[in-house]
């Protein structure tokens, strides 16, 4: 069976005394671009890292993301300090054909306009270069699921708009899955199709917004956006 | 010219340090004025080099040589694979720690004595040197790979990335710069207990069993001269090591 969903089946999670979620369950349909806001510690990056496997639950479970590949922009570049940004993204492609490896890495530093900086450590580079650094390899390996936390921190608009155009262009073309945290309310409505304003500790769903006009026809500044926009800081 | 000005200035200010220790050397025996006590800079150079011609004098520094390189790559070995165990595997750690621990404290002599009953006087000053070196070959990579980020192994984890390119890439550079230091901290240690745990087993060459002699003699001049052998010896072999160790540059570059 296909399954055409992932199903949040009652998770709880705590961190010593501390219950970042409780018997928490939602929905989230496939080939959407689901994206989070809440405030800073409500538990968003749990339920993420958790729907991602790099958590494990103290009760409940997750379906529909067995088998599943991640593609992860963690709130931190997590660059290895001591490989070039080429060999960062070289070291989460090692499974692919030489060849393939190298077009990837092309292709996806200058997405990022860092080409001419592949051979560089990251101690060379300034924070929002290591964060390119760190989407060009989340995109470069091409998981079945994008995870972005916050991935846009430090990148100057123009560059921002660039990326998201390639995200809604190639990855939700190619009918992927996405989920994306964000304190910035522009960004969530330029890319999100589903938004989900969270609350916490323990986290809950205030509510939840889902936007049909597709990304590539949205402004801003029309009328309709504006009125989710409302919507979204009158729940908030 | 202009280039190699700053190697002149550098060279320059190393031969007066030099220079001045070897007059507060000289200055102490002329203080002293007895050359059983303090033997003088230009006697126990004379010394030195009448021994540089002495077959004998090659033998014992070949084989002091071989000894302190043996208790060091046997310390080196044991003390990186049971410290990258012990780093993953609390269980190993928890196992290991006290051997350490009661290395550590113990003194030395009560190595060497132990050890005299259990090995040949050539093998002891080995024996020692490995067991003085471990401890700290083993605590630097154990605590190397509880340091190693824990961020990294998590985004390693996200992309799937297999075991042996984990170890390569994130472990491998992490412990390095940790186990460099314990290597070179060795080196000088290994020569302090290797020559001592000579001086008390008397190997039939060494440069131990030599500064014994020139106790027992007590011939100051020779036991200068030997002593002084040891820390030329010290220096340079510290020097080779971080030098060729610096040419490898293991640290960066590691991703492929």
């Amino acid at each position: 069976m296909i399954e055409l969903e992932v199903n949040v089946c009652g998770i709880t999670k705590k961190y010593d005394d501390l219950r970042v979620m409780e018997d928490f369950k939602m929905k989230f349909s496939y080939n959407k671009i689901h994206c989070f806001l809440g405030p800073s510690g409500c538990g968003k990056t749990t339920l993420m890292h958790i729907l991602g496997r790099l958590l494990k639950s103290d009760e409940g479970r997750v379906e529909g993301l067995d088998g599943k590949t991640f593609s992860f922009v963690f709130q931190e570049d997590r660059l290895m300090p001591w490989a070039t940004v080429e060999e960062n993204i070289f070291f989460v492609l090692n499974h692919l054909a030489e060849e393939e490896r190298m077009n990837r890495i092309h292709t996806y530093l200058s997405l990022v306009d860092l080409l001419e900086f592949k051979n560089k450590y990251p101690v060379e580079l300034s924070g929002g270069m290591k964060q390119r650094a760190s989407i060009a390899r989340a995109l470069s390996f091409k998981g079945d699921i994008l995870m972005m936390d916050e991935p846009f921190k430090g990148i100057h608009r123009e560059l921002k708009s660039k990326i998201m155009a390639h995200i809604i262009n190639h990855w939700k073309d190619q009918d992927h899955t996405a989920f994306f945290i964000s304190h910035d309310l522009d960004e969530a409505l330029a890319l999100g199709d589903e938004i989900y304003i969270f609350q916490g500790t323990p986290l809950s769903l205030q509510k939840q917004l889902t936007i049909t006009m597709p990304q590539k026809d949205r402004d801003v500044k029309s009328s309709k956006i504006e009125n989710i926009k409302k919507n979204i800081l009158e729940a908030i | 010219m202009k280039g190699l000005y700053p190697f002149y200035k550098k060279g320059l200010k190393a031969m007066l340090v030099i220079i001045f220790w070897l007059g507060i050397w000289q200055i102490l025996h002329g203080v002293v004025g007895r050359e059983i006590y303090i033997p003088s800079p230009r006697n126990v150079f004379t010394t030195l080099l009448e021994l540089v011609f002495l077959p004998h004098f090659w033998k014992s520094v070949g084989a002091s040589i071989y000894r302190v390189l043996a208790g060091l790559f046997l310390s080196i070995f044991a003390g990186s694979f049971l410290g990258i165990l012990a780093g993953l595997n609390k269980h190993i750690y928890d196992l290991i720690y006290p051997l350490v621990l009661v290395i550590k404290s113990t003194p030395v002599l009560s190595f060497i004595i132990i050890a005299l009953i259990w090995f040949s006087s050539s093998s002891v000053p080995i024996f020692i040197g490995f067991l003085m070196c471990f401890p700290v070959i083993w605590t630097n990579v154990t605590t190397s790979m509880h340091q190693v980020d824990k961020n990294l192994l998590e985004m390693a984890k996200s992309y799937g990335v297999r075991k042996w390119g984990v170890y390569k890439n994130i472990y491998f550079p992490s412990i390095f710069p940790y186990f460099l230091a314990g290597c070179i901290t060795c080196l000088g240690l290994s020569w302090k207990v290797t020559v001592a745990a000579e001086v008390l087993s008397h190997p039939r060459n060494s440069i131990g069993s030599n500064l014994y002699s020139a106790k027992v003699y007590l011939d100051s001049r020779e036991l200068f001269a030997w002593t002084l052998v040891v820390i030329l010896l010290s220096l340079f072999f510290e020097r080779v090591f971080a030098k060729t160790i610096g040419k490898l540059n293991f640290t960066k570059g590691q991703g492929r």
